[in-house]
Protein backbone atom coordinates (compact mmCIF):
# COMPACT_ATOMS: atom_id res chain seq x y z
CA UNK A 1 0.00 0.00 0.00
CA UNK A 2 0.82 3.58 -0.90
CA UNK A 3 1.63 6.02 1.78
CA UNK A 4 -0.15 9.26 0.08
CA UNK A 5 0.74 12.20 2.50
CA UNK A 6 0.30 15.85 2.16
CA UNK A 7 2.35 16.48 -0.77
CA UNK A 8 -0.23 14.29 -2.90
CA UNK A 9 -0.15 17.48 -5.30
CA UNK A 10 2.11 18.07 -8.33
CA UNK A 11 4.39 19.51 -5.84
CA UNK A 12 8.17 20.04 -5.76
CA UNK A 13 9.65 17.73 -3.05
CA UNK A 14 9.50 19.01 0.88
CA UNK A 15 13.30 19.63 -0.03
CA UNK A 16 12.33 21.99 -2.66
CA UNK A 17 9.91 23.29 -0.63
CA UNK A 18 12.33 24.26 1.99
CA UNK A 19 15.01 25.69 0.16
CA UNK A 20 12.09 28.14 -1.15
CA UNK A 21 11.28 28.93 2.43
CA UNK A 22 15.25 29.73 3.21
CA UNK A 23 15.01 31.81 0.37
CA UNK A 24 12.08 33.94 1.79
CA UNK A 25 13.74 34.20 4.94
CA UNK A 26 16.77 36.01 3.12
CA UNK A 27 13.67 38.83 1.57
CA UNK A 28 13.63 36.70 -1.56
CA UNK A 29 9.96 37.89 -3.41
CA UNK A 30 10.34 35.08 -6.11
CA UNK A 31 11.21 32.35 -3.66
CA UNK A 32 7.57 34.04 -1.58
CA UNK A 33 6.19 34.13 -5.16
CA UNK A 34 6.74 30.96 -6.03
CA UNK A 35 5.37 29.46 -2.97
CA UNK A 36 2.31 31.36 -3.05
CA UNK A 37 2.19 29.69 -6.57
CA UNK A 38 1.97 25.95 -5.04
CA UNK A 39 -0.44 26.47 -2.39
CA UNK A 40 -2.82 28.91 -3.25
CA UNK A 41 -5.21 26.10 -5.10
CA UNK A 42 -5.04 23.76 -1.84
CA UNK A 43 -4.86 26.75 0.39
CA UNK A 44 -8.17 28.64 -1.32
CA UNK A 45 -10.36 25.32 -0.93
CA UNK A 46 -9.79 24.54 2.28
CA UNK A 47 -10.34 28.08 3.60
CA UNK A 48 -13.17 27.72 1.15
CA UNK A 49 -14.85 24.96 2.64
CA UNK A 50 -14.50 25.88 6.33
CA UNK A 51 -15.84 29.42 5.41
CA UNK A 52 -18.19 29.08 2.24
CA UNK A 53 -16.48 32.57 1.10
CA UNK A 54 -14.76 33.11 -1.75
CA UNK A 55 -13.90 36.62 -0.87
CA UNK A 56 -12.94 35.15 3.20
CA UNK A 57 -11.01 32.60 1.54
CA UNK A 58 -8.96 34.65 -0.64
CA UNK A 59 -7.82 36.84 2.49
CA UNK A 60 -7.03 33.59 4.11
CA UNK A 61 -4.71 32.99 1.90
CA UNK A 62 -2.99 36.14 1.25
CA UNK A 63 -2.77 36.26 5.24
CA UNK A 64 -1.26 32.66 5.85
CA UNK A 65 0.91 33.97 3.33
CA UNK A 66 2.03 36.96 4.41
CA UNK A 67 2.57 35.14 7.87
CA UNK A 68 4.77 32.85 6.38
CA UNK A 69 7.01 35.90 4.84
CA UNK A 70 7.03 37.21 8.11
CA UNK A 71 7.75 33.79 9.78
CA UNK A 72 9.36 31.97 7.80
CA UNK A 73 12.72 32.12 9.96
CA UNK A 74 10.91 30.21 12.33
CA UNK A 75 10.15 27.33 10.33
CA UNK A 76 12.18 24.52 12.01
CA UNK A 77 13.97 22.28 9.39
CA UNK A 78 13.52 18.65 9.77
CA UNK A 79 9.61 19.07 9.76
CA UNK A 80 7.83 19.37 6.61
CA UNK A 81 6.60 23.04 4.84
CA UNK A 82 3.30 21.74 4.01
CA UNK A 83 2.52 20.57 7.57
CA UNK A 84 3.74 24.21 8.80
CA UNK A 85 1.93 26.15 6.16
CA UNK A 86 -1.61 24.28 7.08
CA UNK A 87 -0.54 24.78 10.68
CA UNK A 88 -0.59 28.94 10.08
CA UNK A 89 -4.12 28.10 8.14
CA UNK A 90 -5.30 25.80 10.51
CA UNK A 91 -5.13 28.30 13.03
CA UNK A 92 -5.81 31.47 10.87
CA UNK A 93 -9.60 29.80 9.70
CA UNK A 94 -9.84 28.79 13.19
CA UNK A 95 -9.74 32.16 14.72
CA UNK A 96 -11.52 33.55 11.99
CA UNK A 97 -14.72 31.19 12.35
CA UNK A 98 -14.52 32.25 15.91
CA UNK A 99 -14.79 35.73 14.88
CA UNK A 100 -17.97 35.59 12.49
CA UNK A 101 -19.85 32.40 12.84
CA UNK A 102 -20.71 31.45 9.54
CA UNK A 103 -23.37 29.20 8.33
CA UNK A 104 -22.44 26.92 5.45
CA UNK A 105 -25.57 25.41 3.62
CA UNK A 106 -25.42 26.10 0.21
CA UNK A 107 -28.79 27.08 -1.66
CA UNK A 108 -29.06 25.55 -4.87
CA UNK A 109 -32.33 24.61 -6.66
CA UNK A 110 -31.73 21.21 -7.75
CA UNK A 111 -34.53 20.81 -10.42
CA UNK A 112 -33.20 23.36 -12.27
CA UNK A 113 -29.88 22.45 -13.06
CA UNK A 114 -28.71 20.21 -15.66
CA UNK A 115 -28.80 15.87 -14.63
CA UNK A 116 -24.86 15.83 -14.80
CA UNK A 117 -24.46 18.11 -12.46
CA UNK A 118 -27.21 17.10 -10.38
CA UNK A 119 -25.35 14.43 -8.58
CA UNK A 120 -22.55 16.62 -7.41
CA UNK A 121 -24.51 18.97 -6.02
CA UNK A 122 -26.63 16.81 -4.41
CA UNK A 123 -23.41 14.95 -3.04
CA UNK A 124 -22.19 18.35 -1.81
CA UNK A 125 -25.91 19.76 0.01
CA UNK A 126 -25.89 15.81 1.64
CA UNK A 127 -22.17 16.08 3.13
CA UNK A 128 -22.35 19.99 3.67
CA UNK A 129 -25.77 20.00 5.52
CA UNK A 130 -23.58 17.08 7.93
CA UNK A 131 -20.39 19.03 8.06
CA UNK A 132 -21.72 21.98 9.02
CA UNK A 133 -23.40 20.69 12.26
CA UNK A 134 -20.33 19.22 13.61
CA UNK A 135 -17.73 21.70 15.82
CA UNK A 136 -15.25 23.47 13.84
CA UNK A 137 -12.48 21.39 15.29
CA UNK A 138 -14.50 18.27 14.24
CA UNK A 139 -14.63 19.93 10.22
CA UNK A 140 -11.50 20.96 10.19
CA UNK A 141 -10.42 17.63 10.71
CA UNK A 142 -12.48 15.55 8.60
CA UNK A 143 -10.67 17.85 5.30
CA UNK A 144 -7.59 17.59 7.05
CA UNK A 145 -7.56 13.43 6.48
CA UNK A 146 -10.18 13.12 3.33
CA UNK A 147 -9.16 16.32 1.39
CA UNK A 148 -5.61 17.10 2.27
CA UNK A 149 -4.86 13.10 3.09
CA UNK A 150 -2.99 14.13 6.18
CA UNK A 151 -1.86 10.85 8.12
CA UNK A 152 -2.85 11.01 12.33
CA UNK A 153 0.68 12.90 13.09
CA UNK A 154 0.67 15.46 10.57
CA UNK A 155 -3.05 16.15 11.69
CA UNK A 156 -1.70 16.50 15.38
CA UNK A 157 1.18 18.67 14.35
CA UNK A 158 -1.01 20.76 11.92
CA UNK A 159 -3.14 21.11 14.86
CA UNK A 160 -1.37 21.15 17.84
CA UNK A 161 -3.09 18.26 19.29
CA UNK A 162 -1.77 15.00 20.81
CA UNK A 163 -1.75 12.18 18.25
CA UNK A 164 -5.07 10.25 20.69
CA UNK A 165 -6.77 13.66 20.44
CA UNK A 166 -6.83 13.92 16.74
CA UNK A 167 -7.99 9.96 16.45
CA UNK A 168 -10.97 10.24 19.16
CA UNK A 169 -11.98 13.59 17.00
CA UNK A 170 -12.03 11.61 14.00
CA UNK A 171 -14.05 9.03 15.76
CA UNK A 172 -16.63 11.29 17.93
CA UNK A 173 -17.02 13.23 14.51
CA UNK A 174 -18.23 9.99 12.20
CA UNK A 175 -20.47 9.10 15.13
CA UNK A 176 -21.99 12.92 14.53
CA UNK A 177 -22.12 12.61 11.05
CA UNK A 178 -23.98 8.88 11.20
CA UNK A 179 -26.96 10.49 13.57
CA UNK A 180 -26.75 13.37 11.43
CA UNK A 181 -27.15 11.82 8.32
CA UNK A 182 -28.85 8.57 8.63
CA UNK A 183 -28.28 7.87 5.05
CA UNK A 184 -24.92 7.34 5.60
CA UNK A 185 -24.95 4.18 7.57
CA UNK A 186 -27.89 3.10 4.78
CA UNK A 187 -26.09 4.36 1.43
CA UNK A 188 -28.71 2.74 -0.52
CA UNK A 189 -30.99 5.21 0.95
CA UNK A 190 -29.10 7.61 0.01
CA UNK A 191 -29.96 7.78 -3.61
CA UNK A 192 -33.35 8.04 -3.03
CA UNK A 193 -33.99 10.74 -0.69
CA UNK A 194 -31.64 13.95 -1.28
CA UNK B 1 -7.40 -13.69 21.83
CA UNK B 2 -9.16 -13.04 24.91
CA UNK B 3 -12.29 -10.69 25.06
CA UNK B 4 -10.48 -8.18 26.60
CA UNK B 5 -8.00 -7.96 24.49
CA UNK B 6 -10.07 -8.13 21.62
CA UNK B 7 -12.28 -5.09 23.12
CA UNK B 8 -8.86 -3.39 23.02
CA UNK B 9 -7.85 -4.47 19.63
CA UNK B 10 -11.12 -3.26 18.59
CA UNK B 11 -11.17 0.71 19.51
CA UNK B 12 -7.25 0.80 18.56
CA UNK B 13 -8.24 -0.84 15.12
CA UNK B 14 -11.63 1.86 15.09
CA UNK B 15 -9.71 4.67 15.89
CA UNK B 16 -7.36 4.17 12.93
CA UNK B 17 -9.83 3.90 10.38
CA UNK B 18 -9.95 7.14 8.94
CA UNK B 19 -6.24 7.26 7.87
CA UNK B 20 -6.81 3.37 6.06
CA UNK B 21 -9.23 5.06 4.04
CA UNK B 22 -6.61 7.89 3.32
CA UNK B 23 -4.11 5.08 3.11
CA UNK B 24 -1.69 7.12 5.55
CA UNK B 25 -0.83 4.50 7.46
CA UNK B 26 2.26 2.66 8.34
CA UNK B 27 3.03 -1.42 7.01
CA UNK B 28 2.12 -2.90 10.30
CA UNK B 29 -0.78 -0.77 10.89
CA UNK B 30 -2.51 -1.75 7.66
CA UNK B 31 -1.85 -5.43 8.71
CA UNK B 32 -3.60 -5.16 11.84
CA UNK B 33 -6.56 -3.15 10.50
CA UNK B 34 -6.80 -5.89 8.20
CA UNK B 35 -6.35 -8.53 10.46
CA UNK B 36 -8.85 -7.28 12.47
CA UNK B 37 -11.70 -6.74 9.58
CA UNK B 38 -12.14 -10.06 9.00
CA UNK B 39 -13.85 -10.92 11.93
CA UNK B 40 -15.63 -7.63 13.00
CA UNK B 41 -18.46 -6.12 11.32
CA UNK B 42 -18.81 -3.08 13.28
CA UNK B 43 -15.81 -2.06 12.12
CA UNK B 44 -16.62 -3.17 8.35
CA UNK B 45 -19.97 -0.87 8.52
CA UNK B 46 -17.66 1.80 10.25
CA UNK B 47 -15.75 1.40 7.46
CA UNK B 48 -18.08 2.15 4.59
CA UNK B 49 -19.32 5.38 6.18
CA UNK B 50 -16.28 6.32 5.73
CA UNK B 51 -15.40 5.35 2.37
CA UNK B 52 -18.57 7.19 1.81
CA UNK B 53 -17.22 10.14 3.24
CA UNK B 54 -14.04 10.55 1.76
CA UNK B 55 -15.21 9.91 -1.75
CA UNK B 56 -18.17 13.25 -1.09
CA UNK B 57 -15.49 15.06 0.76
CA UNK B 58 -12.96 14.49 -1.90
CA UNK B 59 -15.83 15.37 -4.58
CA UNK B 60 -17.24 18.17 -3.19
CA UNK B 61 -13.99 19.94 -2.05
CA UNK B 62 -12.75 19.86 -5.80
CA UNK B 63 -15.90 21.57 -6.90
CA UNK B 64 -15.15 25.19 -6.09
CA UNK B 65 -14.03 26.76 -8.71
CA UNK B 66 -10.65 28.46 -7.51
CA UNK B 67 -9.68 32.11 -8.90
CA UNK B 68 -6.48 32.68 -10.22
CA UNK B 69 -3.58 33.00 -7.90
CA UNK B 70 -3.74 36.88 -7.63
CA UNK B 71 0.25 36.21 -6.71
CA UNK B 72 1.37 40.14 -8.30
CA UNK B 73 -1.50 41.95 -5.93
CA UNK B 74 -0.24 39.75 -3.36
CA UNK B 75 3.51 41.05 -3.86
CA UNK B 76 2.30 44.57 -4.07
CA UNK B 77 0.45 43.97 -0.73
CA UNK B 78 3.62 43.40 1.52
CA UNK B 79 4.91 46.52 1.26
CA UNK B 80 2.49 47.69 3.15
CA UNK B 81 3.41 44.98 5.58
CA UNK B 82 6.83 45.56 6.99
CA UNK B 83 8.61 42.28 5.81
CA UNK B 84 10.03 40.29 9.54
CA UNK B 85 13.88 39.73 8.77
CA UNK B 86 16.43 38.81 10.62
CA UNK B 87 17.38 39.87 13.26
CA UNK B 88 14.10 40.01 14.28
CA UNK B 89 14.93 40.41 17.83
CA UNK B 90 16.46 44.01 17.14
CA UNK B 91 13.26 45.39 16.29
CA UNK B 92 11.45 43.96 18.88
CA UNK B 93 13.79 45.18 21.48
CA UNK B 94 13.74 49.00 19.83
CA UNK B 95 9.86 48.74 19.97
CA UNK B 96 10.40 47.47 23.82
CA UNK B 97 12.75 50.15 24.44
CA UNK B 98 9.99 52.70 23.12
CA UNK B 99 6.98 51.13 25.02
CA UNK B 100 9.49 51.18 28.46
CA UNK B 101 10.22 55.22 27.74
CA UNK B 102 6.56 55.22 27.46
CA UNK B 103 4.81 53.79 30.24
CA UNK B 104 7.56 53.73 33.03
CA UNK B 105 5.12 55.93 35.51
CA UNK B 106 2.53 53.68 35.36
CA UNK B 107 4.27 51.54 38.16
CA UNK B 108 2.97 47.98 36.31
CA UNK B 109 4.41 48.20 32.46
CA UNK B 110 2.85 46.01 29.99
CA UNK B 111 4.43 45.49 26.71
CA UNK B 112 3.04 44.18 24.15
CA UNK B 113 5.01 41.44 21.78
CA UNK B 114 2.93 41.75 18.63
CA UNK B 115 5.81 39.67 16.67
CA UNK B 116 8.22 36.78 18.06
CA UNK B 117 11.17 37.20 19.07
CA UNK B 118 13.55 35.04 17.00
CA UNK B 119 16.86 35.31 19.01
CA UNK B 120 16.22 32.42 21.83
CA UNK B 121 18.80 33.62 24.21
CA UNK B 122 17.31 36.99 24.31
CA UNK B 123 16.13 37.39 27.83
CA UNK B 124 12.83 39.63 27.87
CA UNK B 125 13.81 43.12 29.42
CA UNK B 126 15.75 42.41 32.18
CA UNK B 127 18.84 40.10 32.25
CA UNK B 128 18.83 40.31 36.41
CA UNK B 129 18.05 36.69 38.05
CA UNK B 130 15.64 36.70 40.82
CA UNK B 131 13.47 39.51 39.60
CA UNK B 132 9.38 38.77 39.07
CA UNK B 133 7.69 38.72 35.83
CA UNK B 134 4.14 38.51 34.71
CA UNK B 135 4.40 37.09 31.40
CA UNK B 136 0.85 37.34 29.26
CA UNK B 137 0.30 34.45 27.29
CA UNK B 138 -2.48 34.19 24.90
CA UNK B 139 -4.07 30.61 24.46
CA UNK B 140 -6.45 29.12 22.02
CA UNK B 141 -8.45 25.66 22.83
CA UNK B 142 -9.36 23.16 20.21
CA UNK B 143 -11.34 21.02 22.35
CA UNK B 144 -13.34 21.95 25.57
CA UNK B 145 -12.97 24.96 26.61
CA UNK B 146 -14.34 25.15 30.13
CA UNK B 147 -12.52 21.66 30.53
CA UNK B 148 -9.03 23.04 29.47
CA UNK B 149 -9.34 26.22 31.61
CA UNK B 150 -9.91 24.02 34.54
CA UNK B 151 -6.63 21.37 33.27
CA UNK B 152 -4.61 25.18 32.91
CA UNK B 153 -5.53 26.26 36.38
CA UNK B 154 -4.66 23.08 37.82
CA UNK B 155 -1.56 23.10 36.01
CA UNK B 156 -0.53 26.86 36.86
CA UNK B 157 -2.40 27.43 40.32
CA UNK B 158 -0.90 30.49 41.08
CA UNK B 159 -1.87 32.18 37.18
CA UNK B 160 -4.49 34.67 36.27
CA UNK B 161 -6.79 34.09 33.93
CA UNK B 162 -8.80 36.26 32.08
CA UNK B 163 -11.56 34.85 29.68
CA UNK B 164 -12.94 36.34 26.50
CA UNK B 165 -14.92 34.27 23.89
CA UNK B 166 -12.08 34.39 21.21
CA UNK B 167 -9.07 33.94 22.86
CA UNK B 168 -8.19 33.71 26.62
CA UNK B 169 -5.46 35.61 27.90
CA UNK B 170 -3.21 34.00 31.25
CA UNK B 171 -0.90 35.77 33.77
CA UNK B 172 1.64 33.97 34.69
CA UNK B 173 4.27 35.53 37.43
CA UNK B 174 7.44 34.05 37.70
CA UNK B 175 11.44 34.83 37.14
CA UNK B 176 12.43 36.40 34.68
CA UNK B 177 13.38 34.27 31.32
CA UNK B 178 14.86 33.78 28.49
CA UNK B 179 13.01 33.62 25.48
CA UNK B 180 13.78 30.02 24.55
CA UNK B 181 12.63 29.38 28.17
CA UNK B 182 9.50 30.83 27.68
CA UNK B 183 8.98 28.87 24.04
CA UNK B 184 9.33 25.51 26.70
CA UNK B 185 6.96 27.15 29.03
CA UNK B 186 4.28 27.39 26.15
CA UNK B 187 5.30 24.31 24.80
CA UNK B 188 4.43 22.62 27.98
CA UNK B 189 1.20 24.50 28.19
CA UNK B 190 0.54 23.06 25.22
CA UNK B 191 0.54 19.81 25.40
CA UNK B 192 -2.65 20.06 28.08
CA UNK B 193 -5.34 18.50 26.40
CA UNK B 194 -8.12 20.46 24.15
CA UNK B 195 -5.00 23.66 24.01
CA UNK B 196 -4.30 24.34 20.80
CA UNK B 197 -2.18 27.51 21.27
CA UNK B 198 -0.07 29.59 23.52
CA UNK B 199 1.23 32.60 22.83
CA UNK B 200 3.52 34.95 24.42
CA UNK B 201 1.78 38.25 23.78
CA UNK B 202 3.35 40.52 26.56
CA UNK B 203 5.12 41.21 29.88
CA UNK B 204 4.15 42.99 32.65
CA UNK B 205 7.07 44.59 34.68
CA UNK B 206 7.13 46.28 38.48
CA UNK B 207 8.52 49.77 38.06
CA UNK B 208 9.96 51.20 41.19
ZN1 LIG C 1 -13.84 -3.76 15.37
Amino acid sequence: MTNRRLDRTQHDSDADEAGLLREVVEGDRDALAALYRLYHTPLFRFAFRLTNSYGTAEELVNDVMLAVWKNAHQFRHGSKVSTWIFGIAYRQCMSCLRRKRVTIVPDVRIDQIADSARDAIEDSQWIERGLAELPDEQRVSMLLVFYLGCSYGEVAEITGCKEATVKTRMFHARRKLRSNLPSLADPVNREVKS
Amino acid sequence: MNQAGRARDHRAVELLLPWYVNETLEEHEVQSVEAHLQHCADCRNALRELNALSGAIKRTSATPLVPDAPVDAFLKSLDEAQPQRRPAWYNNWSAIAASLLALVAAGVLYVALDRPIANPDFRTVTQAEGVQISYVFEVEYSGDVEQSRRALAETLPGAMLMQSSGEDRIIVTMDSRTVSELDAFAASLQRIDGIARVALVGVQLPVD
